[in-house]
């Protein structure tokens, strides 16, 4: 299966291009956007977002590297748990784009459940990293909620950055 | 080189990634906040910038109301304060003491740290040991306690608010009859604080305002922390517990004052 896949992503000459300034907006618009999105019960979590985006489209160590750089930076706003955020959104990077190298299929289902999955499960780790611990509402009603919002989001984006044959 | 290799290449890359995020997480709490504020005063500033404009231009009305009210609350408390001061002064020198080392505020904007999702726990101030601030050392408005200063570099400090898990402050009653430990808690859903070893044998009346201690040189002493709403636990013949509102919530901070401490003989 992943035969079958990679080589379409990685021909990819300008939607390299495109994908690396997509997840650069992500990142970006998370840290401008952060005080008001932090005040919402229910927002996107563009960071995750960014680092599933990058784990779609680049290779492990590079979604990786993204991951890390990432965690530093909303460590260092946060002022919280920097290297535990950076060392979790790396693993997260690495591990998404290994699991889509594994399993990408041509499902149009794949990519949804794959986005939703990754931003619900980076949103909690994130959250019992910092120390904030999520009641039941937090882990089964804001946190899937973010999620779902975050996956259009990254689906919207993929759409509009993936050259279709 | 091959895929195996360049796989296996990869697999270190991330390995070593996370090892350094654990090893920046072992840090020394002033190490971490030297990282931050390097990432803070160069890769993230124009953000911030952006962030703190923004902010300021969405609240100016409110803040420029609270300012005036706070000012005149402090214009009257300023007089007051300095009869009391001669009077302590005339009283010192008729028992002939000498003058109590001076202690001294300084101000300072407090920015607030946050995951999504998560709750105000943390904060950064733009002073630290070159100003004269030692953690730990008391952070609080014009209205009350806000948090405690946890660690500072030559311009830079991290402090907690009270919401913070680790955060304790030791209170009295103004008549001094009652005297306990406040911690952060949750009432009715809602962040608030909780007194625990109060008296068994003394009832604290919902309304009583709590103080700062001043036990332990941690805060200054007499400093409004919160005002006590109700009973919330009777450990039976031994200590009650109270649920207490705070004098300031984080959200509504955005000028502080740094106690910085006298230095002692």
């Amino acid at each position: 299966m992943a035969e079958a896949v990679a080589p379409v992503r990685a021909e990819r000459g300008p939607g390299e291009w495109g994908a690396a300034v997509t997840v650069v907006v992500f990142v970006a618009a998370h840290f401008l956007l952060r005080p008001l999105l932090v005040s919402w019960t229910v927002a996107p979590d563009l960071l995750a977002g960014g680092v599933l985006f990058a784990s779609l489209h680049a290779r492990p160590g590079t979604a990786a590297g993204v991951g890390f750089a990432a965690g530093l930076l909303e460590g260092a706003v946060a002022l919280e748990a920097m290297g535990a955020l950076a060392a979790i959104l790396a693993l997260a990077g690495y591990g998404a784009a290994r699991s889509r190298e594994l399993f990408f299929a041509d499902s149009p289902l794949f990519l949804p459940v794959y986005v939703f999955v990754g931003v619900w499960a980076l949103r909690l780790a994130e959250q019992l990293a910092t120390g904030s611990v999520p009641g039941w509402t937090g882990w089964v009603l804001e946190a899937p909620a973010s999620a779902i919002i975050t996956t259009v989001l990254v689906v919207v984006a993929d759409r509009a950055v993936t050259p279709r044959p | 080189m091959d895929g195996t290799g360049r796989g296996r290449g990869e697999l270190v890359t991330t390995a070593l990634l996370v090892a350094l995020g654990v090893v920046i997480e072992m840090l020394s709490p002033s190490a971490q906040l030297e990282l931050a504020y390097a990432l803070r005063s160069t890769v993230l500033r124009p953000v911030l910038a952006v962030q703190r404009e923004a902010a300021r231009r969405s609240s100016l009305s409110v803040r420029l109301g609270r300012f005036e009210a706070e000012r005149d609350s402090l214009a009257r408390e300023l007089v007051a304060a300095r009869e009391a001061e001669q009077q302590n002064a005339w009283m010192r020198t008729l028992l002939g003491l000498g003058m109590r080392p001076a202690d001294s505020l300084v101000a300072v904007e407090v920015e607030p740290g946050r995951v999504p999702g998560g709750q105000d726990q943390t904060f950064l101030l733009r002073v630290g040991t070159a100003e004269g601030i030692a953690a730990p050392t008391g952070v609080f408005t014009v209205r009350g306690l806000i948090g405690v200063v946890r660690a500072s570099t030559a311009h830079a400090s991290q402090g907690q608010f009270w919401t913070h898990p680790d955060f304790r402050v030791s209170v009295r009653t103004a008549s001094g009859q009652a005297s306990g430990i406040v911690r952060a808690g949750e009432d009715g859903g809602q962040r608030a604080m909780i007194l625990d070893g109060a008296p068994y044998q003394t009832d604290i009346a919902p309304g009583t305002v709590l103080y700062t201690s001043g036990i332990g040189d941690l805060y200054p002493p007499g400093i409004p922390v919160g005002t006590v709403r109700a009973v919330s636990a009777v450990e039976s013949g031994w200590e009650k517990s109270y649920r207490v509102e705070p004098a300031v919530r984080p959200e509504q901070v955005d000028i502080a004052f740094v106690w910085r401490k006298p230095s002692r003989p």
